[in-house]
């Protein structure tokens, strides 16, 4: 019995293991045949890894190609082939050897870089960037007892001139979840992004396309070999219209004239300016202060640079924040600067004869609200009230003209709407109208009357509660209703009045004041548009975009916005009128006499009302300048403002003149700065020394 | 040793096993070449261990193995206290306390050879016996000799191995003439009640004798990727055998040239993984030929059982066909997502000096049985 039972058995023990052998041989099979694709993408993905190729930042040059952006190559330490046995004693040297140069690298700081990146140790772990020389000898010295610690040249965007045209170049910074949601596949979380100025606007252009490595890794992410490279595509160069010597000139103008302003009135802390050409409407100048370094934004703004550019809580004149570029994110009221507007538009209302229409002023001006005047000028015409800046001839002209003659012209030289220049954020301004009045103030004053007709209610209703007789509780409802009628009486009268237009709204119009606020460029491009004979421009800053491989890919040409309707007779007595004030008796007079006649410069002053809360209004007042030269064929406007410089001839008036003066090559601003550069050179280089030192003849275009 | 009993030798078996062997070696050579600094370290001491086996092989010949018998308890007292010295002074590898090391010796697995043990005692126990294994109370003394070893394994923990021991058990009452109602019903319920207590502890929190990371292991290749890591915790090893395996296909991408395996991808692959080595390898070809040489080799053994002169060989034949059965199904079946991840070697390819020296052992003892047989099988 015993052989058949244990024969049964084996068989059954037989089958048993055949089947369980063709299981697996069946799950196989599934596995092999039908799953392969699957499994052999997924094999393809666990070892093949992208690494990004930063793609080099395009450069940006001044008009001349002299450079203001430029991609400084600095060292970069980093670890890579990371998990290899010996981590520890390599990051140990390392850490020994960094020591003098970076105490606060410790192995903690290292091994946290390494742990942040675990899941992509193909890509080398990036321990510090930009290290200085001496380290990176010492680092070679000592190789052997730092395998995987490896030394590379990367492009790190540098500011060689500083915080010269700060503002206009703007500055690149880690981009933001926000910024990353709207952007293309070309960015990623440690990507950097142009934020302000050129950098945000030609953001585009610079960029280039990063390149990749394919690259085989293993398990825990080292690299194994290189597959593929896909060079990067650097980002193509900016030259732009600004002339870096007028653009030092101006600066350093600006900082002379707050510093020794900041004597008398301590509030003088800032300023812009900017200087186009009226024929293209290029940018060649434009500085804002206080003023802003690009390379403050390398690493993160530190606590001190923060509340300097973003100063936080009530605006302190003494820390008015940095950030903003003040030429074109700033309004201001540009006062006696809009007087040509109001020339022009009774010129053009055939509502005055330049020469011989006078008008008489006695210190204030004869309809009320009778405005004063800067003083007591007799009998003016366009010309001498634009030199001596009277009030009471450009509110008659302004009553000549109407408030819509003046809204007009305004608008026609680009008042209140933006210049379109090709740089972010830039402001509208604001151009007053009876429409702008209306809303303004039917907001203040319905708000007024709703709190006052909630404060009558209110007041009524605690005193009827304490009421209980009814002919007393009447007696108090009449009372309530007479109250209320006089609030809605007086509601009434003060908006029928307050939101329509009054002439009062004219004249302050006409002498630059009321609503009137505009940006420094806008006050540029309208004084431009004088110069040139009605042709409003759009002005820009970007003059070519050149490929890495030097290819002019694309050349800014001058636009025309808007041809201003305007007589010629009208824009060439409104310039006399201007070059009216720089002559003998003019409110610029002082600035220019020493121009030679070849190079007459037409102006204006202007002393404005800031009308910030806190301010002296007998002594806070903007200085705001408006020129272009040479008279006769005009190339160059200039327009500035000082806040609380006071006057507009002895604030900004002198750094149009030191622009003027190094412009026109009748003084040159840089003489010292160019000594102190050829004594260094010299000293070193002692051939060619005398051939240098005139002013750059190329920086005037004829 | 009678040098003409050899020539009753199971000429196919040795031929199945050289041929196993080498192609472990050559796989080895593959799958070890990225790790260490020596591409043939593993190899040399994987010969090493095959040539140790070998003369152990031509030792046991030497002997009849009916011997063996008179010294059952010794064997089995041996097994139990090695599980209780490695219990005490194990050092611990990957979470489990298996290793012993003996002064300069290398250090050994004392599991891998306790099976051996076990199958010896164990198959005179039966024998002992025979006819009276009908009843659950004749069986229970079974039960409770095996279940000793099987506990202070389970106190490792090295729960491959105690199933190992389960198989054994089960397989060698079954040829012992044990009750298959009975031993079916216990399997039955002991699956039953395993999958029970594992559902209750998902779902209700019961606490189970075993590891957190151990339970995950258990639970995690069903889905792999539902591993609370997206696949790059327990499941990881699931999901990187599958796709080396799958990517594979039919021939595979040739040796040295997995990238499963070649880079690192592929845990534990000369050792509990080296089967997916040959999926990715050699692909389906390479993993079909293994499983075919592992059904001749259990198979032509089932065959030399039933020869063997009395019950003790057969049990002792049939134990070791149930360890190697479970060994292979488990470790390629881990590899394929069919079983759950425990690390235990596959026979004679997976790298392993104590793994290499019980299995050959294991051979010596079957061609032992096989040349002092009834008859001769061709």
């Amino acid at each position: 019995m015993k052989p058949q039972t244990i024969k049964t058995k084996l068989k059954v023990y037989s089958y048993i293991v055949v089947v369980l052998l063709a299981i697996l041989g069946a799950r196989l099979a599934i596995v092999q045949f039908f799953h392969q694709q699957v499994y052999q993408t997924q094999a393809k993905e666990n070892r093949i890894r992208l690494v990004a190729v930063k793609a080099p930042r395009g450069e940006i040059y001044d008009r001349n190609g002299e450079i203001l952006a430029a991609n400084e190559l600095v060292y970069t330490l980093s670890l890579s082939y990371l998990g290899l046995s010996g981590q520890d004693a390599v990051v140990n040297n390392l850490v020994g050897l960094m020591q003098s140069y970076y105490p606060e690298i410790d192995k903690n700081f290292i091994e946290e870089k390494i742990k942040l990146q675990q899941y992509r140790l193909f890509e080398p772990v990036i321990i510090v960037r930009d290290i200085p020389w001496e380290l990176v000898v010492k680092l070679e010295e000592n190789r052997k007892i730092l395998p995987g610690v490896t030394v590379t040249v990367e492009p790190l965007r540098s500011y060689p001139e500083a915080d010269l045209a700060g503002h206009v170049l703007g500055y690149i910074h880690s981009i933001n979840a926000e910024e990353l949601a709207g952007s293309d596949a070309n960015y990623s979380i440690n990507s950097l992004i142009g934020k302000a100025g050129i950098e945000k606007q030609y953001e585009k252009e610079l960029r280039g396309r990063d390149g990749a490595r394919r690259v085989e890794v293993d398990a825990k992410g080292r690299p194994i070999r290189e597959l593929l490279t896909m060079e990067p595509t650097p980002g193509n160069n900016l030259y732009l219209t600004l002339n870096l010597e007028l653009q030092k000139v101006l600066e350093k103008s600006m900082d002379q004239v707050l510093e020794q302003l900041q004597g008398k009135y301590p509030k003088a802390k800032v300023g812009s300016a900017v200087v186009l050409n009226v024929k293209t409407g290029e940018i060649l100048a434009m500085s804002s202060r206080p003023g802003l370094n690009p390379d403050d934004w390398k690493g993160n703004l530190s606590d001190e640079k923060a509340s300097y550019y973003y100063p936080t809580g009530k605006y302190d004149p003494m820390n008015p924040g940095a950030e903003v570029n003040r030429a074109l994110q700033e309004n201001y009221p540009p006062g006696s600067t809009f007087k040509p507007i109001t020339g022009m538009a009774a010129l053009e209302k055939e509502a005055m004869d330049p020469l011989n229409d006078s008008v008489n002023c006695t210190g204030r001006y004869w309809i009320a609200p009778r405005i004063k005047c800067t003083g007591v000028h007799g009998y003016v015409n366009y010309y001498s009230g634009m030199a001596h800046s009277c009030n009471t001839y450009f509110q008659e002209m302004g009553r000549r003209a109407g408030k819509d003659e003046i809204i007009d012209v305004a608008r026609q030289f680009g008042l209140g709407s933006k210049t379109g220049i090709d740089l972010p954020d830039e402001s509208k301004g604001l151009l007053p109208t009876p429409e702008w009045k209306k809303d303004l103030n039917a907001a203040i004053l319905n708000n007024r009357y709703e709190s006052l007709i909630k404060e009558l209610n209110t007041r009524y209703q605690g005193m009827e509660k304490n009421v209980t007789d009814e002919e007393e509780l009447k007696k108090l409802q009449r009372q309530k209703q007479q109250e209320k009628n006089k609030i809605d009486a007086e509601h009434d009268s003060q908006y029928r009045f307050e939101t329509v237009w009054q002439d009062y709204d004219t004249f302050n119009m006409s002498i630059g004041q009321g609503g009137n606020n505009y940006t420094v460029l806008q006050l540029a491009n309208y004084i431009a548009t004088i110069a040139n004979g009605g042709y409003l421009m759009r002005p820009h800053v970007m003059a070519r975009v050149v490929s890495d491989k030097g290819q002019t890919l694309k050349t800014a040409k001058p636009e025309v916005v808007h041809e201003a309707d305007i007589k010629p007779s009208t824009i060439a007595e409104t310039k006399r009128a201007m070059l009216a004030v720089t002559e003998p008796g003019g409110t610029a007079y002082f600035l220019f006499a020493h121009f030679p006649e070849t190079i007459r410069v037409a102006a204006k002053t202007g002393t404005a009302e800031p009308g910030r809360e806190g301010d002296n209004p007998k002594k806070d007042f903007h200085g705001v300048f408006v020129a272009f030269a040479p008279f006769d064929d005009p190339e160059i406007a200039f327009a500035g403002v000082i806040e609380y410089g006071y006057s507009g001839g002895s604030s900004a008036g002198l750094i149009a003149r030191d622009v003027f003066e190094q412009y026109f090559g009748i003084k040159d601003h840089l003489a010292e700065e160019r000594a102190a550069d050829e004594a260094a050179a010299g000293s070193e280089n002692q051939i060619n020394s005398s051939e240098t030192g005139e002013t750059d003849p190329s920086s005037r275009p004829h | 040793m009678e040098i003409k009993r050899l020539k009753f030798i199971d000429k196919s078996y040795v031929i199945t096993l050289l041929i196993l062997l080498i192609f472990g070696l050559v796989v080895l050579t593959s799958a070890s070449s990225s790790i260490s600094s020596d591409p043939y370290f593993y190899l040399k001491k994987q010969i090493t261990s095959i040539v140790l086996g070998v003369i152990a092989i031509i030792i046991i010949l030497r002997y009849e193995y009916v011997e063996l018998k008179q010294y059952s308890w010794f064997l089995y007292g041996l097994a139990v206290l090695m599980l209780i010295v490695v219990l005490v002074l194990g050092e611990e590898v990957r979470g489990t306390t298996g290793w012993i090391s003996i002064g300069p010796l290398p250090a050994i697995q004392p599991a891998e050879f306790t099976k051996i043990l076990l199958i010896l005692a164990f198959a005179d126990f039966l024998e002992r016996r025979k006819g009276e294994l009908n009843t659950l109370a004749q069986m229970l003394p079974c039960f409770a000799y095996m279940g000793l070893p099987f506990i202070l394994i389970m106190l490792q923990p090295d729960l491959g191995t105690a199933l190992v021991y389960i198989a054994i058990t089960l397989v060698m009452m079954y040829a012992a003439g044990a009750n298959p109602k009975i031993l079916f019903t216990l399997l039955f319920s002991a699956v039953l009640l395993t999958v029970l207590l594992f559902l209750a502890h998902v779902h209700l929190g019961l606490p189970l004798p075993l590891e957190d990371y151990q339970i995950k292991r258990l639970i995690v290749f069903l889905d792999p990727y539902n591993d609370g890591q997206g696949g790059r915790g327990p499941g990881w090893n699931t999901i990187q055998s599958l796709v080396a395996i799958g990517s594979g296909g039919l021939t595979g991408k040739g040796l040295f040239n997995g990238t499963q395996v070649q880079l690192n991808f592929l845990p534990e692959h000369h050792t509990d993984f080296i089967y997916a080595v040959i999926g990715e390898e050699l692909g389906f070809v390479g993993a079909v030929f293994v499983i075919i040489l592992y059904g001749i080799l259990i198979l032509r053994a089932v065959n030399i059982s039933y020869n063997a002169k009395e019950l003790y060989g057969t049990l002792m034949v049939l134990g070791i066909t149930a360890m190697w059965l479970f060994h292979i199904f488990e470790s390629i079946g881990m590899s394929i997502g069919l079983m759950p991840v425990t690390g235990i070697p596959l026979p004679f390819l997976s790298y392993g000096g104590s793994s290499m020296l019980t299995n050959l052992i294991a051979v010596g003892l079957i061609l032992n049985v096989n040349i002092r047989g009834k008859k001769i099988v061709f």
